[in-house]
């Protein structure tokens, strides 16, 4: 992958009230390639909306690089940098018609009113508003605003455009909508976008890779897929989707395949590549990866709690070793079990994840 | 002076015995220019007769009259210029109070019965006069006889000089020191007035009524004001005034009952009062202005009394000039002073 | 349908004291101002009962003729006091707003405290706060005392009684009425506007003509018609401390009151500043909404 853009390092940090400091951004290194959809991912203090700020310039980083394309763009003032954003807010100019917030970057730039005319149009067109450059923002629902900083942010072709959590304040459907119609622009346009969320669902739906931020700190850069399977660490494996932990110790390596036990005496078996006997480590079962009965590796236990979401049914079960519930989801299929049934829970070790320890 | 306070005393102890047996609670409302009458003056008639005293000013005839012909009622006593008391008996807003056939009214200098419509006294009863002239601080503009020397001030000392906010007065130099009436109604005396004036505004500071502060502190080396600021200066070795030469104004208002006064018999007792000499001298003493009183010019304190500018001789008094009521032509008065006040 | 009806009736009723109010303290005086000023004025004061359009034609060209002949002093007069009060606008504005924008940006404790500090002249006379000018700026006045102290100026600079100290005058006093609709509508600008501007490209200077300004032009216009309206018929400024060299048309109104004995004419003078002053608003409103800055 070309990086197109490049931070090594960066670090802000803000005074605090009672006299110290604390980083906003700690050490953060990140390459983005030219074509790609990033999303910083984390809950609201990790510092993924300050590291956006850093790269649109309205945060200056302390220390560190920042290149985009080549050019280094650490000490470079906002407007002169060639990177666009969709606001939370939107941050429409409410005195201005929609083509004209849509032809601003064009206005300030001085391209002629024909030309900007034109391409105004156009870019109207592309996020389904044709019709309503003559409007005041005013006069427009929440999702159509959307779609004019959308719009207003795309018109100058920005290399790189930066959306800080843009779907937050519309409805469910809407957003799921807006989700797929923005991943969609993304190929059409070609340029790479980063986006801020802290909406996890939002993130593997629509990213090439999500960043996953805490404190200040990167905890792991990597497609939804190996985020959602190969979570790095307890954090990452928290945030991202539901998850079952277990603390465990190793033990019984044979033929590829090792014993993990927990402190209650469960046992599950995990592929012993790179494993120690005696070695503890914390390993990962999704809900989605247990099935009710089936052959292969299984516990034994009792449902507790069964949660009805529609397409999918939750459960909680406990281990007849005892520890904590496990949670199992499944299809809505005849057959699932009833609370205080004895159930068995099949998986396959291979999907079994081993977090790295801390 | 000291003499005179004891004296106050004296008399307020006196009258607190007979207020005690007079004690009906009457009531007079006075309705008065401000600053224009002693503290003292009213209390000790409260203090003889029972009667409370509440006391509204303005600041000018004009104010006064509109607010009567507006409607105001309650007040009892007002304080006309003459020519404005003249106005007001055509207007018909006056009480005959036949002031002129009380005992006292022998008191009373004959001179000082100058309304033309009122010639005998019989609706009101001469208050107090004084003079308008120039007030001057010789340590800086030496000794000025004349209007011109006072306009001449700031040329030949830099020292600043300011004149009345008032069309009457200010117009008045402009004719007198043409040798008009102040009174004139001639279009072409009135423009030569203005027109002098005009040629003398730039060396004039303001127009303002603000000047005794502004005298006192040494800002300014001569103003036209009224002779009360005596009361000032006459403390300030430097600081001098006189009656220019081509003529000055004097002022008299008398005090009259309106016929519209809800306390009619505690105003015509107002009246008696002040006919008293003690009384008047009352006022002369805070006020630095003449009293019609003969007798009460005899306790005069001597600082008022010796000072020919204050205490005016007959050759002064001859060139001292009395506004009238101007009627219509008062429209031309008042568009000069417009066009005197718009002139760069 | 009913419940409309009834609703009607509440507003009705809660408006009714307003408008009462309003009836009898403003279109009532207004009215006895209009039907005065087309009144022939009574030799010493008041009116006399016959039509008498001389009032607006002492202004505008036509006089009685009998008495006096046309001069266009008034006219002079009432452009000076408008220029004077425009003047006023631009001068407070020009202070008011850059503060309003420091003030905004300052710890919400700050914030308070400036407000009320701007807010304080008002616990005091008008005119005690006037003469407390005079002192100051007299030639033995504090500004003059320090100058000469630190040796800045030999003699005393002359400030009191010209047209500057008339205009520092004005603006002092008008500046809490331009400092706080000017300030609300500063205060409440979203600075995502202003990044978003810079974030598309614009300059400062663009960002600040293209979004900051029209985004607090309702401020602006507030601020600018509040001072506007009192400057032009304010007198006693001019007075105090202009030495009442420079005649406005506000002292030119009380003078007929007070003076003058011509109640006519000081009715149509102030029809007339009533006249004007709402051509400029209404000016002002078009040309703004034109813009496409309404509040």
């Amino acid at each position: 992958m070309t990086q197109f853009l490049e931070l090594r390092n960066a670090r802000r940090e803000y005074d605090t009230p009672e006299g110290g400091k604390v980083a906003a951004l700690d050490g953060i290194n990140l390459d983005v390639g030219p074509n790609e959809f990033v999303t910083l991912l984390g809950p609201s203090g990790c510092g993924k909306t300050t590291l956006l700020r850093a790269i649109s310039g309205f945060e200056q980083l302390d220390d560190g690089k920042m290149m985009l394309d080549g050019v280094d763009i650490r000490n470079q003032p906002a407007h002169k940098r060639p990177v666009n954003t969709v606001f939370q807010s939107y941050a429409l100019f409410s005195h201005m018609s929609v083509a004209r917030n849509v032809g601003y970057a064009l206005e300030v730039a001085g391209v002629a009113k024909a030309d900007r005319k034109a391409r105004v149009d156009a870019t109207l067109a592309k996020v389904g508003l044709a019709d309503m450059g003559s409007r005041k923002p005013s006069q427009l629902s929440g999702g159509q605003r959307q779609r004019v900083a959308l719009a207003r942010a795309i018109i100058a072709q920005p290399k790189l455009l930066l959306l800080d959590e843009p779907l937050s304040a519309l409805d469910r459907n809407l957003r799921q909508q807006m989700q797929l119609e923005l991943k969609s622009l993304q190929d059409d346009l070609g340029i790479a976008f980063i986006f801020v969320t802290h909406d996890q669902e939002e993130a593997l739906t629509m990213s090439d890779r999500i960043v996953v931020m805490q404190k200040g700190r990167i905890e792991q850069i990597g497609t939804p897929r190996e985020i959602y399977r190969k979570p790095r660490n307890r954090f990452v494996a928290e945030f991202v989707g539901e998850t079952n932990l277990f603390d465990v110790t190793f033990a019984d390596i044979q033929n590829g395949v090792a014993t993990a036990k927990t402190a209650q005496g469960m046992q599950l078996l995990v592929q012993a590549e790179g494993i120690v006997s005696g070695q503890t480590a914390t390993v990962i079962l999704r809900p989605s990866d247990f099935r009710f009965g089936g052959t292969g590796k299984t516990l034994s236990g009792t449902v507790t709690r069964e949660v009805y979401l529609g397409s999918d049914l939750h459960y909680l079960v406990l281990p007849d070793a005892g520890g904590e519930e496990i949670k199992v989801s499944a299809r809505d299929d005849a057959g699932s079990p009833e609370v205080g049934a004895q159930v068995t829970l099949s998986y396959d070790p291979a999907v079994v994840h081993i977090l790295e320890s801390r | 002076m000291k003499t005179i306070a004891k004296s106050a005393v004296l008399a307020t102890t006196l009258a607190l015995g007979a207020a005690t047996v007079a004690a009906a609670d009457g009531k007079l409302n006075l309705y008065n220019w401000g600053d224009y009458i002693n503290p003292e003056v009213l209390q000790k008639f409260t203090e003889e007769t029972g009667i409370a005293v509440n006391l509204d000013t303005y600041s000018s005839n004009e104010e006064m009259l509109a607010k009567i012909q507006a409607g105001a009622t309650g007040y009892d006593i007002v304080f006309p210029s003459v020519h404005m008391q003249d106005v007001m008996v055509k207007l018909d807003l006056l009480e005959r109070t036949d002031i002129n056939k009380s005992e006292n009214f022998k008191n009373i200098d004959p001179v000082s019965l100058r309304s033309k419509e009122d010639p005998e006294s019989a609706y009101c009863l001469p208050y107090a006069w004084g003079t308008v002239g120039v007030f001057y601080n010789k340590s800086i503009t030496g000794e000025l006889k004349t209007w011109e020397d006072f306009f001449a001030v700031p040329e030949k000392t830099g020292g600043k000089i300011t004149l009345l906010d008032d069309m009457r007065e200010v117009l008045a130099i402009g004719l007198m020191v043409n040798g008009h009436s102040v009174n004139s109604s001639d279009p072409a005396e009135i423009k030569q007035a203005m027109e002098y004036i005009l040629t003398k505004k730039k060396d004039v500071t303001a127009f303002t009524y603000d000047s005794q502060a502004l005298m006192a502190a040494g800002d300014l080396a001569a103003t036209q004001f009224f002779v009360g600021m005596n009361v000032l200066t006459s403390e300030m070795d430097d600081v001098d005034y006189m009656l220019p030469a081509e003529g000055a104004t004097m002022y008299q208002e008398n005090m009259c009952v309106l016929k519209t006064a809800p306390n009619m018999a505690e105003a015509k007792a107002f009246m008696e009062f002040y006919l008293r000499p003690e009384i008047a001298v009352m006022n002369v003493e805070q006020q630095f202005n003449g009293t019609a009183n003969i007798p009460a010019r005899d306790m005069i304190p001597d600082i008022i009394r010796n000072d020919p500018n204050i205490n005016v001789g007959p050759e002064t008094m001859a060139r001292l000039q009395i506004f009238e009521d101007l009627g219509a032509t008062l429209k031309l008065y008042d568009r000069a002073w417009n066009t005197i006040r718009t002139a760069q | 349908m009913a419940r409309s009806v009834r609703q009607s009736w509440i507003l009705t009723a809660l408006l009714a004291p307003v408008t009462i109010y309003l009836g009898i303290f403003f279109l009532g005086p207004l009215l006895i101002i209009a039907v005065f000023s087309l009144l022939e004025p009574g030799l010493y004061g008041g009116v006399v009962w016959n039509f008498y359009h001389w009032n607006y034609g002492r202004v505008f060209g036509w006089a009685d003729g009998f008495i006096e002949v046309y001069e266009p002093i008034y006219l002079i007069i009432l452009g000076r006091s408008l220029m004077f009060a425009v003047f006023t606008v631009f001068a407070a504005l020009v202070l008011c707003y850059p503060t309003a924008f420091w003030v905004s940006r300052l710890p919400e404790r700050w914030r308070m405290f400036f407000l009320f500090l701007i807010t304080l002249p008002f616990f005091t006379s008008l005119i005690v706060r006037l003469y407390a000018w005079l002192l100051i700026l007299k030639p033995s006045g504090l500004i003059n005392q320090v100058l000469l102290g630190a040796g800045i100026v030999n003699t005393p600079l002359d400030i009191l009684y010209t047209p500057f100290a008339v205009v520092l005058g004005m603006v002092y006093v008008m500046i809490p009425f331009m400092f706080l609709p000017v300030f609300a509508a500063v205060d409440n600008l979203d600075m995502a506007l202003v990044e978003a501007s810079s974030d598309l490209g614009a300059s400062r200077i663009q960002t600040f003509f293209k979004v900051v300004l029209p985004q607090t032009f309702a401020g602006i216009v507030g601020g600018a018609v509040i001072v506007f309206i009192p400057s032009v018929g304010n007198f006693v400024v001019p007075d105090v401390l202009g030495g009442a060299k420079g005649l406005m048309v506000g002292n030119l109104v009380e003078q007929q009151f007070l003076s003058a004995r011509n109640w006519p004419f000081g009715s149509a003078l102030s029809m007339i500043i009533m006249a004007v002053v709402l051509s400029v608003l209404l000016v002002f409103l078009r040309r703004s909404r034109t813009a496409g800055v309404t509040p």
